[in-house]
């Protein structure tokens, strides 16, 4: 009989029972089985020496971890709008009548599991699915079947997804059917290197190097946008033995996809970033936290980190490459700790920062992908080179990953400053109504405000852009973002656990014509409570669905407003009231 | 902490002299403002966090008090008729989210979270009730666990361990589908006095002794008069 026991054991093993690699565990307990069992779970706690709970807790938060079998095949359609938009319900429907099954369940044979995920990063390919770990861009209800059939009959997915490379773009760095879509390259990120010193700061001090980078003006690009520079010195100020450098490579938020590109294209130049960052503050070790659904980069990013390290350009610098699991959460950067360390992506309590105490309560710097490639060629090209462009209170440039019902969706390189106008023409917006900037988390805008302009002052955007047209329903648009925030809370603080829930009901009840008058000031009001008194990021931003929507298109909640409705029984709802007695008249008996 | 240094700091308009680097919480409670609190026990550094039923204004932003340590020159404000909005709709946010059914409620009179929906005078929520059905484990062999009553406050998960240092609650599931579950097998061992402080620990009667309830006569419970009430 296969010994399951001594296998998680010889993993446990191999990660020197070291309970803060749980993830890494849980990944290795996976790869074998395709989940962690009850008994599984109570192994490996004892052979790390904590509780059985502790390795549940863990496996129950991540989309990507499972206690029960999910197939031998796992299909995870993307669930974002722009995959919606796109037609995933009707690759959806064509999945669940091949398979026999609804989402979330096993097909009878045991070989697929259908599920969903939040935004895997392809909405350049929309729609598309995680399968196996790989992406399955464009799909149609036609290529989802064909794609069983060849599993059916035992043949690798690599190999299908060879035969798709036509008219798709193959990518012959990672040998996959994905296009980079880079559809503005340069003035700076992906402009000429020609004349680019190779690595200049070999010689840079630390002082140099947070100098230049400060002198640049350079603003974290994950949405919060602090000092590069500050953060930098801020945390190598802190009295401290060890201090850590981490790239988030987690870029969840809905309708982003740059860092993929970014890693892609440019890992090198990440990988010097994060060694600049760590000899500024003082570091020798950094970890690259890549999410779960970038896994298929993993192989890509172990090459190019191996031959970094070897060549070690800016003296030693070890760096080790920590997979997620799949929670949007985790972008949040002391959930991205927490998540390191082995435990769930719950937010910590802030202050302290961490730069103050993070990786093991040590300093650390953590900055996001477009950052760090940012200072590394900062530092390369001086800080006059960046400030040249964007404007005196945004200097430089951001990627911006277009998405939705544009010609050519994909990254665009812009200086800040840019109108929305300039990149709606850009990338051939059809019809454009409503624009999300920055993702869900972000604010909607009306398309017709093009004269609104990206920049720290006005439109601060993570990066995310997708784009809505005229004939799109407004409230579906919002109530997946709304009930994206749902899936993706932690479950810690209470404002964000049950106010989210509260959040996409008060939407549904516009959406389905239920609201009535007084509903309209609970929008603001209810929002208020939610984002002034949740925890992290996710609760103080997923509010702005409502807040930003209602101050773009107020006539939008006006009109819903069923105003011949009767005072009385206004509450009941009649198609939620029978939506049993549909199903089970729809269910196959 | 060696020394102990005093710092001025401005709550309501009134300047105060507090231990730098004390728990607001803690500081606004010795100068007679009862900041309303459900999570929260005394001494717990980090401090759980999770309920945020004590949002203050510090510095012009709001923020849980029991997340902050306090530092020289803190502006506070609590009195703010918007901040007791904020404290209420979370509490209200709480009984829309579980089923809190308090004259059928073993923990009644001795529950934080009704203490707490008296105290501000609630008589409803705003939001609308879920009704959402939550399972009940009955397995343990003196505990259950009524999680129509939770408020996932994480006192139970992240400070209670058994008498060898194991946890013996953990959470399970994320976001609104986030339940606590037993360690069973722990829970067996644990001995009747560590039974007795899980029970006391959680703050509604989400933890409660099996074959037992009810126990305390009416007038002697924690909350049972206004007096009471008031710590």
């Amino acid at each position: 009989m296969h010994d399951r026991r001594g296998e998680l054991k010889a993993i446990v093993q191999k990660f020197a029972a070291d309970r803060r690699r749980l993830i890494d565990i849980l990944w290795a307990a996976h790869e074998h089985r395709g989940f962690v069992s009850t008994d599984d779970a109570a192994a490996i706690a004892q052979e790390l020496g904590i509780s059985t709970g502790h390795v549940a807790e863990v496996v129950s938060f991540y989309h990507f971890f499972h206690d029960r079998p999910v197939g031998r095949h796992t299909i995870y359609l993307d669930t974002s709008i722009i995959a919606e938009h796109a037609g995933q319900g009707a690759v959806r429907e064509a999945l669940c009548r091949e398979l026999g099954v609804k989402v979330g369940e096993v097909s009878a044979d045991g070989l697929f599991g259908l599920l969903e995920t939040s935004c895997i990063g392809m909405s350049d390919h929309a729609p598309a699915a995680l399968v196996d770990g790989l992406p399955v861009p464009f799909l149609t209800p036609e290529r989802a079947v064909a794609m069983v059939a060849w599993l059916r009959a035992g043949r690798p997915l690599k190999d299908w997804l060879a035969g798709l490379a036509r008219g798709d773009g193959q990518n012959t760095a990672l040998g996959l059917p994905i296009s980079n879509h880079l559809r503005n390259v340069g003035p700076f990120l992906f402009g000429p290197e020609e004349n680019d010193p190779p690595v200049v700061a070999q010689t840079a001090t630390a002082d140099e190097i947070i100098d230049t980078v400060t002198r640049s003006g350079l603003r974290g690009r994950g949405g919060a946008g602090f000092s590069t520079g500050k953060k930098w010195d801020l945390c190598r100020k802190i009295p401290a033995a060890t201090r850590y450098v981490v790239c988030n490579a987690d870029e969840g938020e809905p309708g982003t996809f740059k860092d993929r590109v970014l890693l892609t294209e440019t890992a090198d130049l990440l990988f010097e970033g994060m060694a600049l960052a760590g000899k500024a503050i003082g570091a020798t070790e950094g970890f690259l936290y890549l999410r779960a659904e970038y896994r298929y980069l993993l192989e890509h990013l172990e090459t190019r980190r191996r031959e970094f390290e070897a060549r070690a350009p800016l003296g030693p610098f070890s760096i080790r490459i920590q997979l997620g699991a799949g929670a949007y959460i985790c972008g949040e950067e002391s959930a991205l700790l927490e998540s390191m360390e082995g435990k769930r992506g719950e937010p910590r309590i802030k202050p302290p920062f961490p730069v103050e105490s993070g990786y093991l309560g040590c300093p650390t710097v953590v900055n996001n992908v477009e950052t760090l490639i940012l200072a590394a060629l900062i530092v390369r090209r001086g800080s006059d080179a960046f400030r040249r462009w964007g404007t005196e209170r945004s200097p430089g440039v951001r990627l911006l990953s277009v998405s939705g019902d544009v010609e050519f969706p994909g990254i665009y390189e812009i200086p800040w400053g840019t109108s929305l106008g300039e990149v709606l023409d850009r990338c051939g917006a059809r019809e454009p109504h409503l624009v999300q900037v920055g993702g869900p988390s972000g604010e909607v805008v009306r398309a017709d405000a093009v004269e609104r302009v990206f920049s720290y002052e006005d439109l601060s955007t993570g990066g995310s852009l997708m784009v809505f047209s005229r004939d799109r329903d407004r409230f579906e648009i919002l109530e997946n973002f709304s009930t994206f925030f749902v899936n993706e809370s932690c479950g810690n603080c209470a404002p964000c656990r049950a106010g989210n829930v509260v959040l996409r009901d008060l939407l549904k009840r516009f959406k389905n014509g239920h609201a009535r008058a007084e509903d309209l000031p609970k929008l603001d009001q209810w929002a208020r409570i939610v984002s002034q008194t949740s925890r992290c990021g996710l609760g103080m931003t997923s509010p702005r669905v409502l807040t930003t929507s209602r101050k773009a298109f107020p006539e939008l909640y006006a009109d819903a407003i069923d105003q011949k409705k009767s005072p009385l029984f206004y509450d009941f709802d009649v198609a939620a009231a029978t939506a049993e007695y549909d199903r089970r008249v729809e269910e196959p008996s | 902490m060696s020394e102990v240094t005093k710092v001025g700091i401005v709550v309501d308009g009134r300047s105060i002299e507090v231990v730098e680097g004390a728990s607001l919480v803690d500081v606004l409670r010795l100068a007679g403002i009862d900041v309303p609190t459900l999570c929260w026990t005394r001494d717990v550094d980090p401090p759980l966090g999770t309920c945020r039923v004590c949002a203050v204004r510090v510095d012009g932003r709001e923020v849980a008090a029991c997340t902050l340590a306090v530092r020289a020159g803190m502006q506070v404000e609590c009195a703010a008729p918007d901040l007791a909005e904020l404290q209420q709709g979370v509490v209200e946010l709480l009984f829309a989210e579980g089923n809190h059914f308090c004259p059928a409620c073993e923990k009644s009179g001795d529950c934080e979270l009704q203490t707490m929906g008296y105290r501000m005078g609630m008589t409803h929520s705003r939001f609308p009730y879920r009704f959402e059905s939550y399972s009940l484990d009955y397995r343990g062999q003196r505990l259950m666990l009524e999680r129509n009553r939770c408020i996932h406050c994480k006192r139970c998960t992240d400070l209670f361990t058994d008498d060898e240092g194991h946890r013996v609650f953990c959470f399970l599931g994320k976001g609104s589908q986030t339940q606590v579950v037993m360690d069973l097998e722990r829970e067996a061992k644990l001995s009747e006095h560590k039974c007795d402080e899980a029970v006391a620990l959680c703050p509604v009667g989400a933890i409660l002794r099996k074959g037992r309830g009810f126990d305390r006569p009416i007038g002697t419970r924690a909350s049972d008069t206004p007096e009471r009430m008031d710590r």
